[in-house]
């Protein structure tokens, strides 16, 4: 199998996973490409491997990880702005699940990376515990620790009423 | 499953769904030609630090067999702008991005008021000029060109958008690939009638760190020219690099062969101290960055008070023109230096070489 073959193949879902990970049009093509040059520095090594798929997600997760822990200044450059649906849930005010949703996505945003990847691992690309520890390189544990707490928090933070989460509105 | 286990996944699904549909097979391409370039360039240092080994060994073993020493060779430390001086392969270059091409592709006369007329290597960027002629090349189904584009370029009346990501073949039966730059918020675009040639020249793509001296951001203004009037060099100059800024962000840098430094060191020494004025309509007008010109002179003095001077030149009929030394020495830029300037290391395409008022 060679590099485009493989690329041709799941390039696309590495894309959409480099884009949940971290949520920007760019950044993840940025990061795809770190990841194909990663993986075809050591080719063979990811033809050999039992599950290619993984090794490279892998390599993906963990340059994810390092451009996040690079990027000191925190700021977060978007593409475009994403249209609100406005389609709120049985006849209610489509305002309030605008709210609801981005609040939701602000709580999940303000999770600390590792813990976010373990959540996108979880339940975006199904992985179990094990397969998450593996991609990360720790243990079982420290995942179920890790997903754990980040439920928890976002439990906590849904729950909030959602002007807390809006600063700077009249009320 | 919870609540928020059922958000989560909802809220990745949507955002997949907004992932962008790029052309990962050229991204492969790229990532393919950026780990063979590593490969060729890791053999050749180790072609070059085994010849260099062998040369050394040559010399030295029969000497330390004679004394008896051990013989342990020097470690030279990098010097800044003189690590440079191999003369640099023809490359279209533009925010680090670096795209090797023939050296005829980039005569400035193969583009004629925006329109490439011969095989050409060019920069499109946001501050490009208004085109005002429309050259028409006999045969532009067989030129083959080479752009570097600002990602997001303003939108013109009359011209197509920009071509989208991917490789595809032209109604001229030109094959066109298309990447964005990662990082460097360009798009390269590569045309041409022969395939081969088309991937060859795309494949070349890389990226390059500046040259340790040019910062990859700077600030466009100068520092206070209000020092000494006895020039803004003492000493002499044994390396130089010249960078080229934008909106305070590096477009291209330049690391001088010794005749190119020498040729800048003489004609910032003729140069008469202080800077120009900017122009009265300054005062109602407000110009696009593309109308000035920022450089920094990033200089190896070994003479000097400290071993590295940084110059700072602004150019432009709204600033005031000419370079600034860090203790505020001034000098004015003459029309020779902005000349010698824009050769080194073009700035705005816009940038008309208007030093303002004097």
């Amino acid at each position: 199998m060679e590099l485009e073959e493989y690329v041709a193949a799941r390039g696309p879902a590495l894309l959409r996973l480099a884009h949940v990970l971290c949520g920007d049009a760019h950044r993840a093509q940025d990061l795809v490409q770190t990841a194909l040059v990663d993986a075809f520095r050591h080719w063979r090594r990811v033809q050999r491997a039992d599950h290619p798929d993984a090794y490279v997600r892998r390599i993906l997760v963990n340059a994810h990880l390092a451009a996040v822990r690079k990027r000191s200044s925190g700021e977060v450059p978007v593409g475009e702005v994403p249209e609100p649906d406005g389609a709120g849930p049985d006849g209610a005010d489509p305002a309030d699940g605008v709210a609801g949703r981005d609040g939701f996505r602000a709580a999940l945003d303000g999770l600390p990376p590792r813990a976010r990847t373990v959540l996108v691992l979880r339940y975006w690309s199904d992985l179990d515990d094990v397969a998450i520890a593996d991609a990360l390189g720790v243990s079982p544990v420290t995942v179920r620790a890790t997903a754990s707490r980040a439920l928890a928090t976002l439990r906590e933070r849904a729950a909030t009423p959602a002007t807390t989460t809006t600063t700077g509105e009249a009320p | 499953m919870s609540d928020v286990e059922a958000r989560l996944r909802d809220t990745f699904a949507a955002e997949a769904g907004a992932a962008p549909d790029a052309d990962v097979v050229a991204l492969a391409a790229v990532a393919r030609g950026q780990v063979r370039r590593e490969r060729r360039r890791r053999a050749a240092v180790g072609a070059a630090a085994l010849g260099t080994l062998v040369v050394v060994a040559a010399v030295l073993v029969p000497r330390s067999w004679s004394t008896g020493a051990t013989v342990v060779p020097a470690v030279r430390a990098p010097s800044g702008p003189s690590t440079g001086t191999a003369p640099e392969q023809p490359a279209l270059r533009f925010r680090g991005a670096v795209v090797p091409v023939p050296a005829a592709y980039l005569d400035p006369a193969a583009v004629r008021c925006g329109t490439p007329v011969a095989d050409a290597a060019y920069v499109v960027r946001e501050d490009r000029p208004v085109r005002s002629c429309l050259a028409t090349p006999e045969h532009p189904e067989a030129l083959t060109t080479v752009v570097l584009e600002d990602w997001v370029l303003p939108v013109t009346d009359g011209e197509p958008p920009p071509p989208a990501t991917g490789r595809r073949v032209l109604e001229d039966g030109r094959t066109q690939v298309v990447t964005r730059v990662p990082g460097a918020d360009l798009r390269l675009v590569v045309t041409s009638p022969d395939p081969a040639l088309a991937d060859r020249l795309f494949q070349g793509l890389r990226l390059e760190p500046p040259p340790e001296g040019c910062p990859s951001r700077a600030v466009t203004s100068a520092p206070d020219g209000t020092g000494r009037q006895d020039g803004v060099l003492r000493g002499r100059v044994t390396a130089a690099v010249v960078c080229s800024y934008t909106g305070g962000r590096l477009d291209t840098a330049h690391v001088l062969s010794a005749n190119e430094s020498a040729t800048l060191t003489t004609r910032l020494r003729v140069a008469p101290a202080g800077l120009g004025t900017p122009e009265p309509f300054c005062a109602t007008v407000r110009l696009r960055p593309g109308y000035e010109a920022h450089w920094l002179l990033v200089l190896d003095t070994p003479e000097g008070v400290t071993p590295r001077t940084t110059l700072h030149v602004a150019a432009g009929p709204c600033v005031a023109s000419g370079v600034t030394a860090p203790d505020g020495a001034t000098a004015r830029l003459t029309s020779d230096l902005v000349s010698l300037l824009t050769t080194l290391a073009p700035g705005p395409s816009s940038f008309s070489g208007v030093v303002g008022g004097t």
